[in-house]
């Protein structure tokens, strides 16, 4: 549902969906906290590009994946807190199935060179 | 799911267009917040720590817009923007606006009332079901090339054709005015069907049953359907209708079904707005003498429904083999003359022989309809063009500042596209306006027709199609020409202007409605003089129909009748009675024949007349005698010729004494006498001279309807109410109908022509005042804008009148160009209504000349109009402000 067949090649994009779908499964949180959780849980390899994570928010948002919700955040102030749906569960483990298929063949890939 | 969460994020945002906005900026700075703050925690200072988290975060003013854009309306939005400022725009200008859109509403509104006249008269169902599988089958004579009814001995071979019908039903229109429902008499259409009719057209009864082959069986109960209409207006559409009674031609009959809405049968211009169907059978004394088995008794209208798979080829295949095994109509030999013709549903909607001209009728008011458009839609080009010059600085402004130019043809089209449909909706009440005027219109040449127009949406929706697309398309060069922004640079003097080509197109349009109107006009003037032969003036006209009243036999008409008369003419001396009322649409005929002869016979037209007819129309009796009152059933048959009649039948000799055979009559007529010839064709007609008879109205040996004419001294109307009490004494059950004075029924075949004339005139004067007011406007637009070098041209010693006559110049090459320009279309023009309309001629030299010149002259008084404000022009006023 996530990546439809025409946006298979589109890699960069729904990875980065993909990797938001995945940090908010453990519950709510806010764009900062998503980009700094994906930052920490990556040992500070992936980098999201802030500029683009609040449009791939507003995007999942509008696909019915996340919801959004206005609350308050650890430091007292208000922030836009987004929650998977029910949809946004059953794209991400379609993702998650599609990306460890993925990892394996190209691990192979470039395990034989 | 995920369509409808979109649609509802969108509409909020789209109705809490702020709240969403601060949101974005909010979220936004939370985030750079919040990593400034991080970053200071992590020892940066506070100054460079918001540069740092800014330049992390990319452009956050692109990213709100990113924002944005993800639930924005996209095109519908910015289309939104531009339909506001239209409408703002057209507030702005309110003269201009008016000025764009009330020609283009009354042009919209026209060509939408002539769809849906069009739709109504040859397209819309009529309410047989699947009409593609229903044919009508008329009689033709190859001899007298014209369309005749079926006779019942036609109708049961047909019926009996093996294998290529599902059904096949016979039936007669025909008008009651004695039909008792609730009050009293009134006068009625009504249907008499063979058993068969629910079945060949499809019906699926709105309430009760149809009309089976039982009920049309010698000695069945009468039963009779109700129309829909009926059903609703006098009973409420309540199922006690089923049940009632209804009285009609002294029958009593019971209402045991209702007709589906909206059934209007298969002819319209044949007493279609029908009140009730019963079965032929019950009325069988109606018609001729053993009707079943007479071959020349040609009274019934057929409807055939095929079988599945059946095409109307192998129909016609079958009816050539029976018409071929078919006797002539007086039985004698095997007739090659005669030919049974199917026609499909589509085009049986009319009196076959009135079919042509009615489409080409309808064809011409499209043209006309077509023309007006045409011509508010070249308006709306000028004045928009107009307007873009003036709004010039407005769009250098707006093209400075970044607007792209397709942004600004957008914004053109959509003020056009507002223009347009402000048009459209203010065309609804021209539209309905003239739709409900049109039921007074005859619409084809036959019988009166029943066209129903209530709101049809269909027809005023394609009407707003064309209206909108012709407009819209109008509006594209202007808008490319204005977003270009070079209105005024390409105006070089001399050079003839877009503009001034659309008021030379103008001009064309009126010419090619001027030239048609001037066509009609004339042809009306050439026919409505047209000497009749007899005097119409003073003459009151009534109907009267014993047959359908009472049904009474040859005798007691003749009874009936002469007492009616005797008593008309005790108030009123100068009275008569006749079949048909001339000049007549019937074209009924009888056959004669010499009785000297054995082989020759001619089918000649006929009336029937009572003695004084002749003496109150003031037609000269050349010869001989009129009809007297001595002449009845009793006495010898008699006739009479007229001029033409006797040159074809005794050339060179006097007929009064000869005898002549009629139809099938036993004994042979005498001719007495020999009247002028006189017009006997409608005055839409061309008619040369031709034969025609008049026999004795009692002496015929079947009952017709007839008209009482009265000769009135003072308004003949005003008789009406005395004669209506007459009738109603002596024939109770009979009353009177449809009283009108002879001169206007004489005229009223004209009245096709006379619409057309009218909306020819009213597009032709629409088109006039439009290039006028065109031509005047751009020529005092281009004196504003060149009044330096008018001032300039002045002061160094041209004469202003010189200077004047320059400018009016061009008006007149305006109006002469278009005058060529409409050269083509007139005569095209002209050649459609040669076509469309008996009698027109063409129009010649003269017209067009005429035509082109009024036009060039109009043209050029605008633009001297326009131009004689040079002679206010005040040289060093104007050189001073410069």
């Amino acid at each position: 549902m996530l990546m439809g067949e025409a946006k298979e090649g589109d890699l960069l994009q729904g990875t980065l969906d993909m990797l938001i779908l995945k940090t908010l499964a453990r519950g709510a949180k806010h764009g900062y906290a998503i980009a700094e959780w994906i930052c920490a849980s990556s040992d500070d390899i992936l980098r999201v590009e802030e500029g683009a994570l609040y449009p791939a928010l507003h995007r999942l948002e509008l696909k019915g994946l996340l919801e959004a919700e206005w609350g308050v955040s650890e430091n007292n102030r208000r922030a836009r807190f987004y929650r998977l749906t029910r949809a946004g569960r059953k794209a991400l483990a379609t993702d998650t199935k599609r990306w460890s298929r993925l990892s394996i063949a190209i691990a192979r890939v470039m395990g034989s060179a | 799911m995920t369509g409808w969460n979109q649609l509802r994020l969108r509409l909020r945002a789209l109705f809490h267009r702020r709240d969403f906005e601060r949101d974005v900026e909010e979220e936004i700075a939370f985030h750079l917040d919040m990593r400034e703050h991080s970053l200071q925690g992590q020892g940066m200072d506070a100054s460079v720590a918001r540069a740092a988290a800014q330049a992390r975060f990319g452009n956050a003013t692109r990213t709100s817009e990113t924002l944005r854009e993800l639930r924005s309306w996209g095109w519908i939005e910015g289309m939104w923007q531009d339909v506001r400022f239209a409408l703002r725009q057209m507030r702005l200008n309110r003269g201009f606006s008016v000025a764009a859109i009330l020609p283009l509403a009354l042009a919209i509104g026209c060509i939408a009332a002539v769809f849906s006249l069009v739709d109504a008269v040859l397209f819309r169902p009529t309410g047989v079901a699947d009409p593609s599988r229903v044919a009508a089958v008329y009689t033709f004579s190859r001899a007298q090339n014209r369309y005749l009814s079926d006779s019942y001995p036609d109708f049961r071979d047909i019926r009996g054709l093996d294998g290529v019908l599902d059904s096949a039903a016979a039936y007669i229109a025909t008008q009651f005015n004695n039909v008792r429902l609730t009050q009293g008499l009134e006068s009625m259409n009504v249907n008499l069907v063979t058993g068969d009719y629910c079945r060949a057209a499809g019906i699926v009864t709105a309430l009760g049953r149809p009309l089976v082959p039982e009920d049309d069986r010698p000695g069945a109960a009468p039963v009779a359907l109700a129309s829909y209409p009926l059903w609703e207006n006098r009973f409420q559409r309540s199922p006690s209708i089923l049940g009632s009674t209804v009285s009609i031609g002294g029958i009593s009959f019971t209402i045991v079904g209702v007709m589906p809405k909206g059934y209007q049968g298969m002819l319209l211009d044949w007493y279609s707005d029908s009140s009730f169907w019963v079965p032929l059978e019950q009325f069988h004394g109606l018609f001729p003498a053993d009707y079943e088995n007479r071959r020349d008794g040609q009274f019934l209208m057929m409807l055939a429904r095929l079988r599945p798979g059946v095409g109307i080829e192998r129909f016609q295949a079958a009816l050539d083999v029976l018409a071929s095994r078919v006797a002539d109509p007086l039985g004698k030999s095997s007739n090659p003359d005669y030919r049974l013709l199917a026609l499909p549903a589509s085009q049986a909607r009319f009196w076959p022989a009135y079919r042509a001209a009615t489409v080409r009728f309808l064809w011409l008011l499209v043209a006309v309809a077509a023309t007006a458009l045409a011509i508010a839609c070249f308006n709306l080009a000028s004045l928009l063009l107009a307007r873009a010059a003036a709004r010039q600085q407005e769009i250098a402004a707006r093209l400075a500042l970044g607007a792209g130019r397709l942004r600004l043809v957008r914004q053109f089209l959509v003020e056009n596209g507002v223009l347009a449909a402000c048009a459209c909706a203010l065309s609804v009440p021209v539209a309905m306006g003239l739709a409900a005027w049109y039921p007074g219109v005859q619409i084809t040449q036959g019988f009166t027709m029943t066209v129903k127009l209530d709101a049809d949406w269909r027809a005023l929706g394609l009407g707003m199609a064309a209206g909108l697309l012709t407009s819209i398309l109008s509006g594209i060069v202007p808008a490319i020409r204005a977003a270009r922004g070079d209105v005024v640079k390409r105006r070089k003097a001399g050079r003839a202007s877009l503009q001034d080509l659309l008021s030379a197109a103008q001009v064309a349009c009126a010419m090619t409605a001027l030239a048609g109107a001037v066509l009609l006009g004339e042809n009306i003037r050439h026919l409505g003089s047209a000497p009749l032969g007899y005097d119409t003036h003073g003459v009151l006209l009534a109907s009267v129909n014993l047959v359908t009243g009472l049904n009474p036999s040859l005798d007691e008409a003749e009874r009936i009748s002469r007492a009616l008369l005797a008593e008309i003419r005790r108030q009123a001396p100068g009275a008569a009675l006749a079949w048909q009322a001339l000049p007549s649409r019937f074209r009924m005929v009888l056959d004669v024949q010499r009785e000297s002869d054995s082989g020759k016979r001619t089918a000649i037209l006929f009336n029937l007349v009572s003695d004084g007819y002749f003496e109150l129309l003031k037609i000269p009796v050349i010869e001989g005698r009129g009809i007297m009152p001595g002449d009845g059933r009793k006495s010898q048959p008699v006739m009479v010729l007229n001029r033409s009649a006797a040159a074809l039948l005794w050339p060179g000799e006097n007929p009064v004494g000869r005898r002549l055979r009629v139809n099938a009559e036993p004994v042979a007529r005498e001719v007495v006498g020999v009247v002028e010839d006189t017009r006997y064709r409608p005055l839409s007609e061309t008619q040369p001279p031709m034969p025609y008879v008049f026999l004795p109205i009692f002496q015929f040996t079947s009952l017709l309807p007839f008209e009482i004419h009265v000769r009135t001294p003072n308004e003949p109307l005003a008789f009406a109410k005395t004669l209506r009490q007459i009738v109603a004494q002596v024939v109770p059950d009979a009353p009177a109908y449809d009283f009108q004075t002879l001169d206007n029924f004489a005229q009223a075949g004209l009245m096709q022509m006379r619409v057309a004339a009218q909306a020819a005139r009213a597009v032709s004067l629409l088109g006039l005042l439009l290039a006028v007011a065109g031509i005047f406007a751009s020529g005092a637009y281009r004196v504003a804008r060149q009044k330096k070098e008018i001032a300039i041209r002045i002061a160094i010693g041209a004469e202003p009148r010189r200077v004047i006559r320059s400018f009016a110049a061009r008006g007149l090459w305006i109006g002469i160009a278009g005058a060529c320009l409409g050269l083509m279309p007139a005569a095209w023009g002209a050649a459609l209504l040669r076509s469309a309309v008996p009698g027109v001629e063409s129009g010649g030299f003269s017209l067009y000349v005429g035509a082109g010149a009024i036009l060039a002259l109009a043209a050029a008084a605008a633009a001297l109009a326009a131009a004689s404000r040079i002679a206010e022009v005040q040289p060093a006023d104007v050189l001073r402000v410069q």
